[in-house]
C-alpha cells in the first residue's frame, strides 16, 4: 500500500491537458489494480479534449488484486471527459462499479448505477492525493479547490476484525457538482445508490475531542441493511483537527491506521444532518 | 438467556382519573416488568399499590419501585432501575414515568454511584379504549413499549424504555456500560444515554443524546429480496457504539404493527423482534430536517 500526493491540472482545454490529468491517474491505479483487457479502452495517445459539456472522451476499467478477486470480482470503470458544469474544459469523472466485465468495456453486476463527478471551474492547479492498495484505492482528485475537486473511495466490505470479506463493495463519492453519494455493490443484489454517506454525529457537540483523544465517525453506506465502516474514510467536526496535518486512527477492531485530514468543510455530508459541518480525512498510507 | 420472557398488560390508555384507575395502570407494569425476569429490590418505601393515591396535579410523582438485573455480572457492574409513577407533565391525569439507573442504591430507594438522568416519558393523547402494552426482558435487559396502537394518537401517546448491557464484538454482555433508550410524546425524537458502569470515570456524565444513534437511507428501504433488513441502534459516547438488541429501526412500509421477524444481528444471532405500532422515534439525528422515509420501530420481543 502506499500514500500519494502529485501535482494535478484540472483542465481539458487542450489535448495535451486533458490526456495530463488522466495519465496521473493512470499511473497511479496501475500500482496497485490492474487494468483490464477490455476493448475499447481509452488511448491516451491519441485521445482529444472534449468540446461540449458532458462529453466522455473515453473509459478505463480497472480490477482490484487481491486474494478475493477469483471468487469476488470487484472491477471499476472511469470514464473521462467534460464536466457537466459551465465549461467543457471543466474535467468530469464518471465512475461505476461491478463485479464483472463483458469484455467490451460494460460492466456487469453494477445494478446500473454511474454516478459523475464534476468540476465547477479549472487550470487551478492542485493535487491528487490518497492512497492505494491491492484491494482499495481513495483518491481526491484535483484536490485544493472545492470547486474542483473529486472523491472516490472504493474498498472491499469488511468484517469485526477489520478484514475484507466478500460480501460486497462499498463505494463513496463526492464533487461540488454531484454533491455526495455512495452506493454499494453486491453480488446477485439489487442495490440503489444513496445522496449521502452513512454516518451520524451528535448534533449537541461542536467537537468531540475528549481527554487526550479526538474521536471521529466511521462512515458506511447502505446495500443489505448497512454495511460495515469504511477503512478508508473517516467524518471528523472540522475544528478537532487540522487539514493536511496526518494523523493516526484506530478503528473499532484495533487497528491503526494513517489518515489525511482534507479540511474543507461540507455542510452536508451525511443525509439531513443538523450539524452545522463536517469534514472528512482520507486514508494515507 | 433461557429465561428471557414477554409480557403484555391491557389498560386503558395513559389516562387515570381514579385512584383504582392510577394504581390499575402502574401495578400493571410493576408485574410485568418482574415477569420478563427483573428483580424487584428491597428498598424501603416503594409504592404500595393498594393505598397509593392517583396524583392529582402535573408533574407529580405519586411513588416509586426499584428493579435491579439479575444476571453474573451483577456482582461486579450492578444496575438498579428506579421508575417513578405519577402524572406526566402534558396534562392532570396523564400517565407519566420518570426512570433512573443507577449503579448502586441506599436501601431507601436513592441511586448511588454512576447516576444517569432522570428520564421523563410521557402520554400526551387521551385515549379511554383498553390498549395492551408491550414488555420483553430478562435477567440483563428490559425494553418496553406501552400504549402504542392508537392509530388516532400514533405520535403523542406511546411511551418507550429500554436498557441493556454493552456488548463486544460477539455481541456479549460486557460490564462497560448500560445503552438507556427513551421516547414518548414529552420526548418526541427520542433520547439515548450510555452510562458507564462499575468505577470507570465517566468523561460525559450525564451525557444524554437527543436522537437515537441511527441513520437510515434517504430513500428505497430494507426490502432485499428474499430479506428484508432493518437498521442497527447505536449509543453514543465519545464514539459510536455497537449496536443494541432491544430495538431497531426500519423503513415504515417493510413491516406491519403486530408481525414478528427474525431479525440477524452483527454478532450472527438471530433474535425476535415485534412490531408494536407505527411508533415513530425519528430514527436519530438525521430525521430531524426530514426524513424521505417513514421509519419506525421493532423491539426485541423474546
Amino acid at each position: 500500500m502506499s500514500a500519494f500526493s502529485i501535482s494535478i491540472n484540472s483542465d481539458c482545454s487542450t489535448d495535451a491537458n486533458f490526456r495530463a490529468w488522466i495519465t496521473v491517474i493512470t499511473n497511479i491505479m496501475a500500482t496497485a489494480w490492474v487494468q483490464t483487457s477490455d476493448t475499447g479502452q481509452i488511448n491516451l495517445l491519441t485521445v482529444t479534449h472534449p468540446l461540449s459539456i458532458g462529453n466522455v472522451q473515453g473509459y478505463q476499467i480497472w480490477r482490484m488484486n487481491d486474494s478475493l478477486q477469483s471468487t469476488t470480482p470487484c472491477y471499476l470503470k472511469l470514464e473521462y471527459g467534460a464536466s457537466t458544469s459551465s465549461s467543457a474544459t471543466y474535467p468530469g469523472i464518471w465512475v461505476s462499479v461491478g463485479t464483472g466485465t463483458d469484455g467490451a468495456g460494460n460492466l456487469t453486476g453494477s445494478n446500473g448505477i454511474r454516478i459523475g463527478l464534476s468540476s465547477s471551474a479549472g487550470n487551478t492547479g492542485g493535487t491528487i492525493k490518497g492512497s492505494i492498495d491491492i484491494n482499495r484505492v481513495c483518491m481526491y482528485v484535483f484536490y485544493g479547490n472545492v470547486n474542483t475537486q473529486m472523491l472516490i473511495c472504493v474498498e472491499r466490505t469488511h468484517n469485526t476484525s477489520g478484514s475484507d470479506t466478500s460480501t460486497g463493495i462499498m463505494c463513496f463519492l463526492n464533487s461540488y457538482v454531484s454533491n455526495t453519494t455512495s452506493f454499494s455493490c453486491i453480488p446477485s443484489v439489487v442495490t440503489t445508490s444513496q445522496a449521502a454517506w452513512n454516518f451520524a454525529m451528535p448534533a449537541s457537540l461542536t467537537s468531540n475531542a475528549w481527554g487526550t483523544n479526538i474521536y471521529t465517525f466511521p462512515i458506511r453506506t447502505w446495500g443489505q441493511g448497512e454495511t460495515s465502516p469504511s477503512n478508508q474514510l473517516f467524518v471528523h467536526y472540522p475544528s478537532d483537527i487540522t487539514a493536511l496535518n496526518l494523523i493516526p486512527i484506530t478503528t473499532w477492531e484495533g487497528t491503526t491506521r494513517t489518515f489525511l485530514p482534507v479540511g474543507s468543510p461540507y455542510a452536508a455530508l451525511g443525509y439531513g444532518t443538523t450539524v452545522a459541518q463536517q469534514a472528512f480525512a482520507i486514508r494515507y498510507e | 438467556m433461557n429465561n428471557m420472557a414477554t409480557a403484555t398488560t391491557s389498560t386503558s390508555t395513559a389516562y387515570f382519573t381514579t385512584d383504582a384507575g392510577f394504581r390499575t395502570m402502574g401495578s400493571a407494569i410493576g408485574t410485568a416488568i418482574t415477569s420478563v425476569n427483573l428483580i424487584k429490590t428491597s428498598d424501603t418505601g416503594q409504592i404500595n399499590w393498594t393505598t397509593v393515591l392517583h396524583p392529582t396535579t402535573q408533574s407529580t410523582v405519586s411513588g416509586y419501585e426499584v428493579y435491579r438485573f439479575n444476571d453474573y455480572l451483577q456482582s461486579t457492574s450492578p444496575v438498579y432501575i428506579k421508575i417513578e409513577y405519577g402524572c406526566g407533565s402534558y396534562a392532570v391525569g396523564y400517565m407519566g414515568l420518570w426512570i433512573t439507573v443507577g449503579t448502586g442504591t441506599d436501601g431507601a430507594g436513592n441511586l448511588t454511584g454512576n447516576i444517569s438522568q432522570r428520564v421523563a416519558i410521557a402520554s400526551s393523547a387521551i385515549d379511554t379504549n383498553t390498549r395492551t402494552s408491550y414488555f420483553s426482558g430478562d435477567v440483563n435487559r428490559l425494553c418496553f413499549v406501552l400504549w402504542p396502537q392508537n392509530p388516532a394518537n400514533m405520535s403523542s401517546q406511546w411511551l418507550v424504555f429500554g436498557i441493556e448491557r454493552s456488548h463486544n464484538a460477539s455481541g456479549v454482555d460486557t460490564g462497560t456500560a448500560a445503552h438507556i433508550f427513551w421516547s414518548s410524546a414529552t420526548s418526541p425524537f427520542g433520547s439515548c444515554q450510555y452510562l458507564l458502569l462499575g468505577t470507570t470515570t465517566n468523561f460525559i456524565t450525564p451525557y444524554v443524546s437527543q436522537g437515537w444513534y441511527c441513520s437510515i437511507p434517504p430513500s428505497g428501504g430494507g426490502s432485499l429480496s428474499p430479506n428484508l433488513y432493518s437498521y442497527p441502534i447505536k449509543s453514543y459516547n465519545m464514539y459510536e457504539t455497537l449496536p443494541i438488541f432491544n430495538f431497531v429501526h426500519f423503513a415504515g412500509t417493510d413491516f406491519a404493527t403486530g408481525s414478528t421477524f427474525s431479525i440477524t444481528g452483527y454478532d450472527s444471532v438471530s433474535r425476535t423482534y415485534y412490531v408494536p405500532g407505527m411508533v415513530n422515534t425519528n430514527a436519530g439525528y438525521f430525521a430531524f430536517t426530514g426524513a424521505p422515509l417513514t421509519t419506525a420501530l421493532l423491539m426485541r420481543y423474546e
